[in-house]
């Protein structure tokens, strides 16, 4: 019996017929002025609203028509008030987390986007942490409805986010291992059992060896 | 002394107070036990129950007499992985996993991850015009599935089941003319980075005429079936109150937020690779909708 699966795969277990991801290293810098669109405005309202700029502001990224601002933790809330006031960005459409395994130091991103209903704009903030000190503080006081979107990001990443009024996991079982979403998680990490068969995790199960 | 442990209401003491266990059984002397203890404040587990089958829905429930103080949710396991799935496939093939995120707008869900990849890999502006304005009827004519599913079911929660009957006509005969476009009636990866899987077959365009005159009279019938319901009115008109503060903080949009009076319909012009022909029809329909509130 061959050794090779049912779809030809070697190696990989991968039968997609693609032969696997390459990834180009995000870019580090920060863009040069001018941003174009309407990102100007909003880097400059946010200078002459908010004095510690240079200090909290990271970077600040403008890559395929969209701005990003790279935030310190220590100042995301700050930074979030001034931008849902001043700025008039009310809405907070959640918080995804990115998991950069390969950027030591700063293997954890939490991205928030926002959206101004008044002015028609959307921005997006960044907040990078170690994955030894995945520490973010909470900005639910700012945007109640990122409530459960921090329990999401908590539970999928394992990013701890100070200062929720009740942060636990809400997708997964309470007391699941691991945070599933994390580049380093297998696919299919466990094996379902059904009436006393089990079945293989996917990854294995597909080469039908 | 021998206890009689009923075994559809039986109560036990613990830490937190005296916990109540009821199966479907005896209410009355559950009411008569729950009335000797003084307190007020109980805490009642509602569910797990399935208001959708997938993932039930657990509620804890803390009551002052009749008031609802402060609630848990255990909203069950939704999870289905589809982002850590993706990480081991190619663009294409990514469709038909996000196709199914919200079965009932899998365009949608197509025609967003396809927007983001093609804007990935920088090649929005090949996708061929034809092609953008056949994702966008495609979305309309899902957004009508859609909705009748919503209007229709919530009806059937509220106690009438005429309105879901009549809904799913509608909804049918959307997915109809999904069947003949895309070969599938759900869940049809139809749309793809670069375009869409194939052309409008012959006689699409004409089905689709037909079917919106057809539907237009429907709605009508559709629409009186549930305002001229007092019942439907009652238990939907001025309930759930959430004002334009609220809508913004909880990060709520679409018709809730459009009910608190934001004007218009709030599109992203300049994201969806709209036509130009489908600007100037959106700018008469909101200049329709400002005549109206007006």
């Amino acid at each position: 019996m061959s050794d090779h699966g049912m779809f030809g795969a070697a190696g990989t277990g991968d039968t997609s017929g693609y032969g696997g991801l390459v990834r180009t290293p995000a870019a580090t810098g920060s863009s040069e002025r001018p941003y174009g669109s309407y990102f100007d405005d909003v880097a400059d309202d946010l200078e002459r609203a908010y004095p510690g700029f240079s200090d909290a502001i990271e970077r600040v990224v403008v890559d395929r028509g969209e701005l990003t601002l790279h935030v310190k933790r220590e100042k995301l809330v700050e930074v979030s008030k001034i931008l849902r006031d001043s700025l008039k960005f009310e809405m907070c459409m959640g918080v995804s987390g990115v998991h950069y395994p390969e950027q030591s130091g700063r293997e954890l991103h939490a991205v928030y986007p926002l959206l101004s209903i008044t002015n028609n704009r959307r921005i997006r903030l960044e907040v990078s942490v170690p994955d030894n000190d995945a520490h973010i503080p909470s900005v639910v006081e700012v945007w109640a409805g990122n409530n459960w979107h921090e329990r999401e990001t908590f539970d999928m990443f394992g990013i701890i986010f100070d200062g929720h009024p009740g942060l636990t996991r809400i997708l997964m079982p309470d007391d699941w291992q691991g945070h599933p979403q994390r580049k380093d998680y297998a696919l299919g990490g466990i094996s379902v059992e059904y009436k006393g068969a089990t079945i293989p995790a996917p990854d294995e199960r597909r080469s039908y060896r | 002394m021998t206890t009689f442990i009923d075994p559809y209401s039986s109560s036990r003491e613990t830490t937190e107070g005296t916990v109540f266990s009821v199966t479907g059984g005896d209410w009355n002397e559950l009411v008569t036990e729950i009335g000797a203890t003084k307190e007020e404040r109980i805490v009642v587990n509602m569910g797990p129950q399935h208001p959708s089958t997938h993932g039930v829905l657990r509620l804890v429930l803390e009551l002052e007499g009749e008031t609802v103080t402060e609630v848990r949710c255990g909203i069950g396991y939704l999870h289905t992985g589809i982002e850590k799935n993706i990480e081991y496939r190619s663009w294409t093939q990514g469709v038909t996993f996000v196709t199914r995120m919200d079965y009932l707008s899998p365009l949608f869900n197509e025609t967003a991850y396809c927007l983001a990849t093609e804007k990935l890999l920088g090649i929005t502006n090949d996708v061929p015009e034809r092609a953008s304005a056949i994702r966008v009827l495609m979305m309309e004519l899902n957004r009508i599935s859609s909705h009748m599913v919503a209007l229709g079911t919530g009806a059937l929660e509220l106690g009438a089941i005429t309105p879901m009957f009549f809904a799913f006509r509608e909804r049918e005969r959307v997915l109809d003319i999904f069947e003949m476009i895309s070969g599938l009636r759900m869940n049809m990866a139809y749309i793809r980075p670069g375009g869409v899987q194939q052309d409008l077959p012959a006689g699409a365009t004409q089905k689709i005429r037909e079917t919106v005159k057809e539907m237009r009279k429907a709605f009508k019938d559709n629409a009186t079936l549930l305002i001229g319901n007092s019942i439907w009115m009652k238990r939907t008109e001025g309930i759930g109150y959430l004002d334009l503060a609220g809508c913004t903080t909880l990060g709520i949009t679409g018709p809730v937020l459009r009910s608190t009076g934001l004007l218009g319909i709030f599109v992203r012009l300049n994201h969806i690779a709209v036509t130009k022909i489908m600007i100037l029809m959106l700018l008469q329909q909101i200049h329709a909708m400002c005549t109206v509130d007006s």
